[in-house]
């Protein structure tokens, strides 16, 4: 089961670059935290969601300021 | 080395926290931290580093006072709009303890420049408000291998990141072309939580500045840490239960029964330009 933000998903994909394509998300800005570790974007396409287990991921803005 | 009689008085209760509470006020006597940005960040971070007694601080800002600043940046007054923000904090925070040595330096700063003030350094702090800034520093402190103590925050959105030269780097994680559009300028800001997160990194700067190469050496790993059950005494000294969680982004969240920062290990970009393997020099991956 995949759970986004705490809320279960019905989506399936087969890596998280898969996931944050169908979930549309922004391609600057956004981290992608899955099972508590924080990926680069660079590593999304390499980082396969099995069916096998639970998958919980929590995607937030980045921001800058100060 | 020891404190003078007055700076046994000014930072007496300080000094009541655990047998070592003398060695460790001595060590933040001797460190030099350097920070960028005084804005809301800056300002909290700078204050409480100053009271605490640290040794000297390098403030660099280049901006001037705005009355927008006012109802976040505490060590400005109304009557110092327009005043260049560097100078202003500087003379407040030596009213405030006049035992810290303060560098001021009122402008932005080339890589140079960044990195003559960087490598005399023990930490560098980045409290900055836009991202070529926070890049620029990033990559300073994997040229000098200095420790980089990070906040961000924007609208109801507070982050850190704290980072050193065996961790991952802030340019894993961004795209340097990245156009940020959430800043305090478009997005606001809320005055209490940037407080809270400037206040949250000063914390972690203090243990870091004030633990022994031992106690750093030897702290359980971040995240490892057994909890200590309510009422048991901590079996480790004062404010060593665990490490300070170098290469870990904190995220501020106020849900459910908790409010406060969640910590993440930030994974390498091995790509990475800044600190992966393609940075290397030939002859040293």
């Amino acid at each position: 089961m995949l759970y986004i933000n705490q809320q279960k998903s019905a989506l399936q994909a087969s890596t998280l670059a898969d996931l944050a394509e169908q979930l549309a998300l922004p391609t600057q800005g956004v981290a992608l935290v899955l099972n508590r570790q924080l990926l680069p974007r660079a590593l999304w396409a390499q980082t396969p969601l099995s069916t096998e287990q639970d998958h919980h991921i929590e995607i937030f803005q980045l921001v800058a300021g100060g | 080395m020891n404190l003078s009689d007055n700076e046994f008085i000014r930072y007496s209760r300080s000094l009541m926290l655990g047998d070592d509470a003398l060695e460790r006020q001595l060590r933040l006597r001797q460190a030099r931290v350097l920070v960028l940005g005084l804005g809301g960040l800056g300002c909290p971070v700078a204050s409480t580093l100053v009271s605490a007694g640290v040794g000297a601080l390098t403030l660099i800002d280049g901006d001037v006072v705005e009355l927008s600043n006012l109802p976040r940046q505490q060590l400005y007054q109304t009557n110092d709009v327009g005043k260049p923000k560097a100078e202003v904090a500087a003379a407040r925070l030596r009213q405030h303890n006049p035992h810290p040595q303060l560098q001021v330096l009122q402008c932005r700063l080339n890589d140079e420049a960044l990195r003559e003030a960087a490598e005399v350094c023990d930490v560098l702090v980045d409290c900055s408000d836009n991202l070529p800034t926070r890049l620029q520093l990033n990559r300073l402190a994997r040229e000098t291998g200095k420790p980089l103590f990070a906040g961000a925050v924007s609208g109801a959105s507070a982050q850190l990141y704290l980072l050193n030269r065996h961790s991952a780097c802030y340019q894993c994680l961004v795209d340097p072309d990245w156009q940020v559009l959430q800043n305090c300028r478009s997005m606001g800001v809320d005055p209490a939580l940037v407080t809270l997160t400037a206040q949250q990194l000063a914390w972690l700067l203090l243990q870091y500045l004030q633990a022994s190469a031992d106690q750093i050496a030897q702290a359980v790993p971040f995240g490892q840490a057994n909890q200590i059950p309510f009422g048991q005494a901590n079996p480790v000294p004062f404010g060593h239960a665990s490490s300070i969680p170098f290469g870990h982004y904190g995220r501020f969240a106020a849900s459910g029964n908790h409010i406060g920062f969640h910590w993440y290990p930030l994974q390498q970009d091995p790509g990475c330009t800044c600190c992966g393997v393609s940075s290397a020099p030939e002859g040293e991956v």
